[in-house]
């Protein structure tokens, strides 16, 4: 069944985006909650952008960005011989684009939580700070870890407009689960609907449980 | 063996300190709140920035513009809020420090008798009181075998029966495992008890740097929330029956609470306020009071308006009672004038 195909390359996208916005994520959270720059309110503002335009706007620009016109896209053409715009890579970058202030937002109040006067003592201790960011700052954000990875799965999962622009409509390539959704309403088969969107509905819910458990009684905030 | 010459500007705060470490020994660095004493501290850990050079024993560990980081010197910091990591238990806290020290002489096992601490093991440190969280901070500090133990105010916060407790086991700890030290304080009574030498510090500026008898017979005494003076004695015996110590002080009996801890022939320091100490001009009978020692008058110098301070000589040692006005006129005391010494009691911390 196609559906099933769309499923699974909806979650094969989110797990990659996720994965690789953890790894770009976490370095600028913390640079974000430690830096005194006067380039971090700006690199915060741009890291919240995609919180407030529209998906169309960012799907735009990055179909600009993508075309072999362009640095980036004629980089990427050179280097595998296709195109970034309508191709799952695609898809991942432009995920990460519009996901990364649910990764960087949770990690950055994560971070900032853990009192500076713990890592001092780590330091007394003869810890580096790359042992005590693993072995003391880490475990005490497990909870901004868990949220952050939550909701960038999550919303990953939940994109429809970007997916659009940049990705189009190709089976086992771009088509998404939001995708497939808004096909099956287009062509009246609200049967196919009504199971792809209770399962995303199921899904979210699910997501949102276990970040709102992981966080014990705290309000979730994003900003 | 540490020698530091350090500058540093927070504000309108400025720190500029010389100080040389020669022996181990504990010594206390004094001073009011605000004169820079945690500052220098974190200094030489290497927590906050500062301008100048330190010198460990053969290394270096600060020659501006060079500097160690804070986790490649061998100090050891006893943070006045101990600072414990919350998501590991007393014992994951011990490890820590354990895993990440270098090869030393301060055994694990020692450790955890000295402090009391092998019950304590698999607690949540957020669950321990005040005097326990101490006890595990001290401990974490010393299993990274430090070569200079460094604590900030550790008596700081605690109610008076924790501060008895971690006191006693902060005299044990300082002569088992003998290193150099320095231990903040702005208590008299503390540094009495506890330090040999003193590093008296005001508004960032080290102002005097010797033993603890010394120092605080130099010091200015309108300074310190307790006017008095440290002796030193040797123990002579104990009587159990009464639950005393008797300590010879040039011939003189002076009695004290029982100190079992210590051994016959083994020298004490002790604090004696200058408001525990009564002036009588004839030897008296028929009082309650215990200890008399007579001395020669060294001093006198009018503190407040209606007040006397009065330095007594008691064989070589000095002594110091805060009589009033009206009193020592009334007594005709003058320089030289014999008198005796009644010391109401005897402060042990």
């Amino acid at each position: 069944m196609t559906e099933l195909t769309a499923v699974w390359l909806t979650l094969q996208l989110a797990a990659t985006t996720t994965l690789l916005l953890l790894l770009l994520g976490t370095p600028l959270a913390w640079w974000l909650a430690h830096s005194r720059s006067r380039a971090r309110p700006i690199v915060e503002a741009i890291t919240s952008m995609p919180l407030v335009l529209p998906p169309t706007v960012i799907g735009f620009y990055l179909l600009l960005l993508f075309s072999p016109n362009n640095p980036l896209g004629d980089f990427w053409f050179t280097l595998t011989g296709s195109t970034l715009a309508f191709s799952f890579s695609g898809l991942v970058l432009a995920s990460m684009l519009y996901s990364l202030p649910f990764m960087v937002q949770p990690l950055v109040n994560a971070f900032a939580a853990v009192d500076v006067r713990l890592r001092e003592a780590a330091a007394t201790l003869g810890a580096t700070p790359g042992d005590t960011f693993r072995n003391l700052v880490l475990p005490l954000s497990k909870r901004g870890f868990v949220t952050a990875c939550v909701l960038t799965f999550a919303h990953t999962i939940g994109e429809f407009g970007i997916v659009l622009m940049v990705g189009g409509n190709i089976p086992g390539e771009t088509r998404v689960i939001s995708i497939a959704i808004y096909e099956q309403v287009e062509t009246l088969n609200y049967t196919q609907a009504h199971i792809l969107s209770g399962g995303l509905l199921v899904l979210a819910f699910a997501s949102l449980c276990t970040v709102y458990v992981a966080n014990g009684r705290s309000v979730l905030r994003l900003n | 063996m540490l020698e530091a010459t350090l500058q540093q500007r927070l504000g309108d705060f400025q720190l500029d300190v010389n100080i040389t470490l020669n022996n181990t020994g504990v010594y206390a660095v004094f001073g009011p709140s605000g004169c820079g004493k945690t500052t220098l501290l974190k200094a030489l850990a290497g927590l906050t920035p500062a301008q100048g050079q330190i010198r460990f024993k053969d290394q270096c560990w600060q020659a501006t513009p060079m500097t160690l980081p804070a986790h490649e010197r061998a100090t050891g910091l006893v943070f006045q809020d101990n600072r414990l990591f919350p998501h590991l238990d007393v014992a994951g806290n011990l490890n820590f420090a354990v895993a990440r020290a270098s090869a030393g002489s301060i055994s694990y096992e020692e450790v955890i008798d000295t402090l009391s601490l092998r019950t304590l093991l698999p607690r949540s440190v957020t669950g321990l009181s005040g005097g326990e969280a101490k006890r595990v901070a001290i401990a974490r500090t010393l299993l990274s075998q430090p070569e200079l133990l460094m604590m900030d105010e550790p008596l700081n916060g605690l109610d008076q029966s924790s501060k008895r407790e971690i006191l006693g086991y902060l005299s044990r700890l300082t002569t088992h495992f003998n290193l150099p030290t320095l231990y903040v304080s702005h208590d008299i009574d503390e540094v009495a008890r506890l330090c040999d030498y003193m590093i008296v510090m005001a508004s960032g500026r080290v102002i005097d740097q010797d033993s603890t008898v010394a120092a605080i017979q130099k010091l200015d005494q309108t300074t310190i929330t307790t006017t008095g003076a440290v002796i030193e004695a040797a123990i002579s015996s104990h009587d159990r029956a009464h639950s005393l110590t008797h300590l010879d002080l040039a011939g003189h009996t002076l009695f004290v609470p029982l100190q079992s801890h210590l051994a016959v022939g083994q020298r004490m320091r002790l604090f004696l306020a200058a408001r525990d100490v009564v002036i009588a001009t004839k030897q008296t009978h028929g009082l309650s009071i215990r200890n008399s020692l007579p001395g020669v008058v060294e001093s006198m110098h009018a503190e407040a308006e209606n007040r006397v301070r009065v330095a007594i000589r008691v064989a070589d040692q000095l002594l110091f009672a805060q009589i009033t006005r009206h009193a020592s006129e009334a007594l005709s005391l003058r320089i030289g004038a014999p008198v005796f010494a009644l010391i109401k009691s005897v402060a042990l911390g």
